[in-house]
C-alpha cells in the first residue's frame, strides 16, 4: 500500500489504486483516503458529499447543491481544517472556512483526510498550521496508449431538479511535458420539495435555490529528469446562486443572491539535490470576488448589496535532509499576504485589512525498525494593517506536535499510535472587522488534540479476504472559542473569546474486502463515531451540555460489489439527534436522521476507450431531514450519467 | 453564508429593540384575570410563543397558543415583535412569518392571519397600536398599515419613512419612528399621521435611528434614538406635539421606553445599563437608578408593561437571548410580587392584560 503523502513527493509515479478508503495502518496519525474509483460510488457531486463518509467528520450542510457545506473535524469547529488543493492550501481569510460544496469531484483523483497534518516531509509550513488537513489531488495522469499523445475524459450527468453537469478533460503528454485542461459546467434549478414545517401534511418547494457554475483548470507539468520537476496550475471558478435561507413558517423564502469569481495560479518546483537532500519552492496568487444582493424592499429601493474581494500572495520554500538511515529533518518557511476589500451597506467604511503571515516549521522524522516518530515545531508571526478603524494586535506563536507509531509484535500487523498537537485558529476578517459585530481585541482560539489508537490488518482464505480495523480515542480541548455573544454590558452583539469546548471521542472503522474470483469483488466498511463535546466554561449557562449541532453518535455503512462489468454500491449514513443551540429545549432539537444512497454502473466498453453508464439514487427512503434546522435537505433524488475516455 | 449569518446578527440587534406604547387609558379598569406574555423567539427560530399566566391558578401555560389551537401545531410563527388587545380581539405581530395573527382575546383561539405583502413580496410587520376603531401596524416596507377591526383586512397602507418601528397615539395624531435601521445612512424622523385623514402630514427630525416611542397625557412624546453605532450616540428625545419640535434631548441608551404616571420607565437596551431606570419627564434625570428595590436581579430587561388597574409593573427578562425567558411582576415601589419562567418562550417582549 502506498502512503498518500509519499504520492505528492514522488510525482508522477503511477499508483496502484486500492478501491477503498485507506486506513493507513502504520501511520502515527489517522489517515483516511478515498480514491477516484471509490469516490464514483459515493454519489458525490462535490467534495463535501464525500467527506460525510470519513469518521470524525461533521458536515454542516445547508441543503441543496448551492447550499454552504463546511466540515468540522473532531468537534474542533469549522476553520480548523486546512483544505489543500494540488499541494497548496486554499484560503478564505474573510470567512475562515472553505465551502467544500464549491469543489467538484469531477476531476478529483483522491481525497485524503489527515488528522493533525499530512505525513510528508516536504510540505509548505502552513500545512502544519491546522487541526486537520483535507488533501485534494486532481487527476493529472490519464491512461494513454503509446501511440497517441492526446487523451481525454468526458462525462455527462443529469438528474432531479434540472441538474445538468457536463465535464471534459483533455490531456497532452509528451516525454517530459504534460498538459491537462479540465472544464465543467453545473446547473440546477434546485426546487426540491420538502414536508412543510407547518406540520399540516402539505408539501412545499424550495425556491431561489438554483445554481450555475463554471470551472476551468489548466495544469502543466515539466520533468527535466527524475530529480527535477515543476508543476504549474491555473484555476478558475465562477458561480451564481440563490440563497433560499432558512424556512420561515407561514410565508415564502427570500430572494438573496450570491455570485463568486475565484481564481488562482500556482507553481511548485521540486528538486532532489542528492539522495539525501530535497528542495521545494512554491508560489501562488489567488483572487476571490463575491457579490451578495438582497433585493428586499426593507433595504430601500436599491436592496442590500455587498462586494468583497480577497487577494493572496503565497511563497514557500522547503528543504529536507536525511541525516542518517533512521532520521530526517525538514524545514519550511512560508510568507503569505492576504487582503480583503469590501464595499456595500454594511461594509462602508470597511477596514480593508491586510494580513501578513510568516510560518516557520521544523520537522524531525525517525523510523527505526517498527517505530516511527515525528515531531515538529511551528512558529507563526502575523501582523495586520487596516485603512479604517482599529486593528488587531500582532501575533507570535510557537506550536508543537508529536506523534509516534509502533508495531509491537513482529508477526502481527498490529500498530499502536499516539499523537499530540497544539494549534490555534486565528480570528477571521469577519470576526475582527465585520460591521457592528467585529472585535479587533479577539485572541486566537487554542486547540489541543490528543489521540491514541490501534490498527490491525489481517487476511485469510488464501489472500482472497483482507480485513482492517482501527479504533482511535481522542480528546480535544478548545479554549478561547470565538463566538457571537449578545451581552447587556457589551457593545451590542460582539464576537468574543467566550467558550471552551472539551471533547472526548471515539472513531472506529471496520473494513473487509473479498475477491471471490477474478471477476467479482465484494467490500464492506462500517464507520462509527462517538463525540462527547461539552461546553466547558463554568461561567456559561450551557456548561456541561453538548455543543450545538454535534451528534453523540454518527456513522455510516458502505457496501460495494463488482461483477464483470457491473459495479453496485449502497451507502447508509446515520446521525443521532442534536440541538441547534446550547439551550436544550424541544424548539432547538434537530432530529436524528438516516439516508440510504444506491449506485450502479455498467461498463459498455473496457480498455483505453472505456465507457461507462451509471445511476445514482439518493435518499431512497425519501426521508425528510435537516442537518441545519429549517434548511430542509432533498428527499429522494437521482442522477444518471455516462463517462467515456477518448 | 457566514457573512449572512453575521448580517442576521446585525439585523437581530435592530429587531430586538423592543417598544412599548401607551394603550388609551380607560376611565375605570377592571382587575386583570391574567396576562398574555409574548416571546418573540430566536431569529429564524420559528419559535414565537404566546403564554398565559392565570391569576386564578398563579400558573403559566407557556405555549398557550398551541394548547388553545391544537390544529396549528407548529405554533404562531417566527419572531413575534408585538401584540395588543383591542375590543374582543388580540392582534399578534409576527415579523418573520410576515403576518398579523388575530385571536379571540378571551381564549386565544385563532380567528385570522392577515398577510403582509407588497408588490408580491412578503413584508415584515413590526409594532402595533390602536385608535378610532382601527389597528395600526408599522411595516419595514416603509408603511403604516391600517387594519379594519370588523373586516380584519388591511384597508390602507400609509407611506412613512424607512423601516418604521414603534408607534404611539397622542391627540388626534399617530406618531411613528422611522429607524432606517436596515439602511446604510439610517432615518432620523418621526412621521405624523393625522387620524382623521389617515395621511402623513409632516415629519419631525428627532435624531438618527429612532425606535421606541411613548406619549404622556400633556401632548409630549418621547423617543429613543439608537444613533449610528459609531460617532452618533444613542439619545432620549422629548418632542412637543403642539409645535412638533424637540424640546429636550440627552445622551443615554434606551431600549424599551414606557411613560406612566409622570415618569419614564426605561431599559438600557444593548449598550446601556442593566437596570430598569425611572426618569423624570422634564430633565430626564434619574428618579431612581434602579426601579427594583428588593435586590431582584433581572439579567436582560426586555420590555416594561404596567397594569393601570393596580400600578403593577411587569418586566420581561430575555436572559442571554438563548435561554428561555422570565416574567417579573413588581409593585409600584419595585418590590417583586412574583416571577415565572416563560418556558418554552425565548426573548419575552410584551405583556397584555386580560380583564
Amino acid at each position: 500500500m502506498v502512503l498518500p503523502a509519499q504520492k505528492t513527493d514522488t510525482l508522477p509515479a503511477v499508483q496502484v489504486k486500492t478501491s477503498t478508503i485507506v486506513q493507513n495502518a502504520a501511520s502515527p496519525r489517522p489517515i483516511q483516503q478515498i480514491d477516484k474509483k471509490y469516490l464514483e460510488t459515493l454519489n458525490s457531486v462535490s467534495v463535501a458529499d464525500a467527506t460525510k463518509f470519513f469518521s470524525g467528520v461533521l458536515l454542516k450542510d445547508y441543503g441543496g447543491l448551492g447550499g454552504l457545506k463546511t466540515i468540522s473535524v473532531r468537534s474542533l469547529g469549522t476553520g480548523y481544517t486546512g483544505v489543500m488543493y494540488d499541494g497548496v492550501l486554499l484560503s478564505d481569510v474573510q470567512a475562515g472556512q472553505i465551502d467544500l460544496g464549491k469543489i467538484s469531484t469531477a476531476n478529483i483523483e483522491s481525497i485524503t483526510l489527515y488528522n493533525g497534518q499530512p505525513l510528508s516531509l516536504l510540505m509548505p509550513a502552513k500545512a502544519f498550521a491546522t487541526g486537520a488537513v483535507l488533501n485534494l489531488e486532481t487527476n493529472k495522469n490519464f491512461d494513454t496508449s503509446a501511440k497517441s499523445k492526446w487523451s481525454g475524459i468526458a462525462m455527462l450527468k443529469a438528474g432531479s431538479f434540472n441538474f445538468f453537469n457536463p465535464s471534459v478533460s483533455v490531456q497532452y503528454k509528451s516525454k517530459n511535458f504534460t498538459q491537462t485542461l479540465s472544464t465543467e459546467w453545473q446547473s440546477i434549478k434546485g426546487n426540491y420539495s420538502y414536508k412543510a414545517y407547518e406540520l399540516d401534511g402539505s408539501i412545499k418547494k424550495r425556491n431561489n435555490s438554483d445554481l450555475q457554475s463554471l470551472r476551468v483548470e489548466y495544469d502543466a507539468g515539466y520533468r527535466w529528469n527524475d530529480n527535477n520537476h515543476i508543476q504549474f496550475k491555473v484555476y478558475h471558478y465562477n458561480s451564481n446562486r440563490g440563497l433560499p435561507g432558512a424556512v420561515a413558517l407561514y410565508t415564502i423564502g427570500g430572494k438573496e443572491r450570491l455570485s463568486d469569481k475565484n481564481s488562482f495560479v500556482q507553481s511548485i518546483y521540486k528538486k532532489n539535490i542528492s539522495i539525501k537532500s530535497k528542495l521545494m519552492l512554491l508560489a501562488k496568487y489567488a483572487h476571490q470576488y463575491n457579490f451578495y444582493k438582497d433585493p428586499d424592499q426593507r433595504y430601500g429601493p436599491q436592496g442590500l448589496t455587498n462586494r468583497f474581494t480577497q487577494q493572496e500572495y503565497y511563497f514557500s520554500a522547503g528543504y529536507s535532509y536525511k541525516i542518517t538511515k533512521v532520521a530526517s529533518v525538514a524545514y519550511s518557511a512560508d510568507y503569505i499576504i492576504n487582503n480583503l476589500k469590501g464595499s456595500g451597506q454594511f461594509a462602508t467604511p470597511f477596514a480593508q485589512p491586510t494580513r501578513k503571515t510568516t510560518y516557520n516549521n521544523i520537522l524531525l522524522d525517525a523510523k527505526w525498525h517498527r517505530l516511527h516518530i515525528q515531531a515538529n515545531a511551528l512558529h507563526t508571526f502575523q501582523t495586520e494593517k487596516v485603512e479604517n478603524g482599529p486593528v488587531s494586535k500582532n501575533l507570535s506563536r510557537l506550536n508543537p506536535s508529536f506523534s509516534i507509531a509502533v508495531q509491537p509484535f513482529i508477526k502481527d500487523d498490529v500498530h499502536l499510535r499516539f499523537f499530540y498537537k497544539n494549534i490555534f485558529k486565528t480570528p477571521t476578517f469577519n470576526d475582527l472587522y465585520y460591521a457592528y459585530v467585529g472585535n479587533t481585541n479577539l485572541k486566537p482560539e487554542q486547540a489541543a488534540q490528543y489521540n491514541i489508537g490501534i490498527t490491525w490488518k489481517g487476511d485469510g482464505l488464501a489472500n482472497k479476504l483482507s480485513v482492517q480495523a482501527s479504533a482511535d480515542f481522542y480528546i480535544t480541548d478548545v479554549q478561547d472559542k470565538i463566538v457571537a455573544v449578545p451581552n447587556q454590558n457589551l457593545f451590542r452583539w460582539t464576537m468574543l473569546n467566550y467558550g471552551k469546548v472539551f471533547s472526548k471521542g471515539i472513531d472506529i472503522a471496520l473494513e473487509a474486502n473479498a475477491t471471490l474470483d477474478n471477476e467479482a469483488t465484494i467490500a464492506a466498511k462500517i464507520i462509527y463515531g462517538y463525540q462527547d463535546a461539552k461546553e466547558a466554561d463554568k461561567s456559561s449557562a450551557f456548561y456541561g451540555l453538548q455543543i450545538p449541532y454535534t451528534p453523540l453518535h454518527s456513522g455510516n455503512v458502505q457496501l460495494r460489489s463488482t461483477f464483470k462489468r457491473i459495479t453496485i454500491a449502497a451507502n447508509a449514513i446515520l446521525s443521532s439527534y442534536r440541538y441547534k443551540l446550547g439551550n436544550q429545549i424541544p424548539d432547538n432539537l434537530v432530529k436524528e436522521w438516516a439516508t440510504i444512497d444506491l449506485y450502479a454502473s455498467y461498463n459498455l466498453k473496457t480498455g483505453l476507450h472505456k465507457t461507462k453508464i451509471f445511476a445514482e439514487l439518493n435518499n431512497v427512503l425519501n426521508r425528510q431531514y435537516d442537518i441545519i434546522k429549517f434548511y430542509p435537505m432533498p428527499r429522494f433524488n437521482y442522477r444518471v450519467g455516462i463517462t467515456s475516455n477518448f | 453564508m457566514k457573512k449572512n449569518l453575521l448580517l442576521c446578527s446585525c439585523l437581530s440587534l435592530l429587531l430586538l429593540a423592543s417598544c412599548s406604547k401607551d394603550d388609551s387609558p380607560a376611565p375605570s379598569v377592571a382587575p386583570a384575570k391574567g396576562v398574555y406574555v409574548l416571546s418573540e423567539g430566536m431569529f429564524f427560530g420559528n419559535n414565537a410563543k404566546l403564554g398565559f399566566y392565570s391569576f386564578n391558578s398563579n400558573t403559566i401555560a407557556g405555549d398557550f397558543f398551541v394548547q388553545q389551537n391544537p390544529t396549528i401545531p407548529a405554533g404562531i410563527g417566527g419572531l413575534a415583535t408585538d401584540m395588543i388587545i383591542y375590543g374582543t380581539k388580540l392582534y399578534v405581530v409576527v415579523d418573520q412569518s410576515h403576518k398579523v395573527t388575530v385571536l379571540n382575546a378571551a381564549n386565544a383561539t385563532f380567528v385570522k392571519d392577515i398577510a403582509f405583502v407588497a408588490g408580491g413580496s412578503p413584508v415584515e410587520p413590526r409594532y402595533v397600536t390602536t385608535a378610532n376603531g382601527k389597528v395600526f401596524v408599522s411595516a419595514w416596507d416603509g408603511t403604516v398599515n391600517v387594519i379594519d377591526t370588523t373586516t380584519l383586512e388591511i384597508t390602507k397602507k400609509i407611506p412613512v419613512g424607512l423601516n418604521p418601528e414603534g408607534l404611539v397615539v397622542s391627540g388626534n395624531n399617530l406618531y411613528v419612528s422611522n429607524s432606517g435601521g436596515l439602511t446604510a445612512t439610517f432615518d432620523s424622523t418621526v412621521s405624523v399621521i393625522n387620524l382623521g385623514s389617515l395621511t402623513e402630514t409632516s415629519k419631525i427630525h428627532v435624531g438618527k435611528n429612532p425606535t421606541s416611542i411613548t406619549a404622556d397625557e400633556s401632548g409630549n412624546i418621547y423617543i429613543a434614538t439608537q444613533g449610528n453605532y459609531a460617532s452618533i450616540p444613542p439619545r432620549l428625545v422629548k418632542v412637543n406635539t403642539g409645535t412638533n419640535t424637540v424640546i429636550k434631548s440627552a445622551d443615554t441608551t434606551v431600549g424599551a421606553l414606557k411613560y406612566y404616571n409622570n415618569a419614564l420607565y426605561v431599559t438600557g437596551g444593548y449598550s446601556g445599563v442593566q437596570q430598569v431606570r425611572k426618569l423624570s419627564t422634564t430633565d430626564f434625570s434619574a428618579m431612581s437608578t434602579n426601579f427594583v428595590t428588593d435586590g431582584t436581579i433581572i439579567l436582560n430587561p426586555y420590555s416594561i408593561n404596567i397594569d393601570e388597574q393596580n400600578d403593577d409593573v411587569y418586566i420581561t427578562d430575555a436572559k442571554n437571548n438563548i435561554l428561555t425567558g422570565e416574567l417579573f411582576c413588581f409593585n409600584k415601589t419595585g418590590k417583586k410580587k412574583f416571577s415565572v419562567a416563560t418556558s418554552p418562550g425565548v426573548n419575552p417582549n410584551k405583556v397584555v392584560f386580560v380583564r
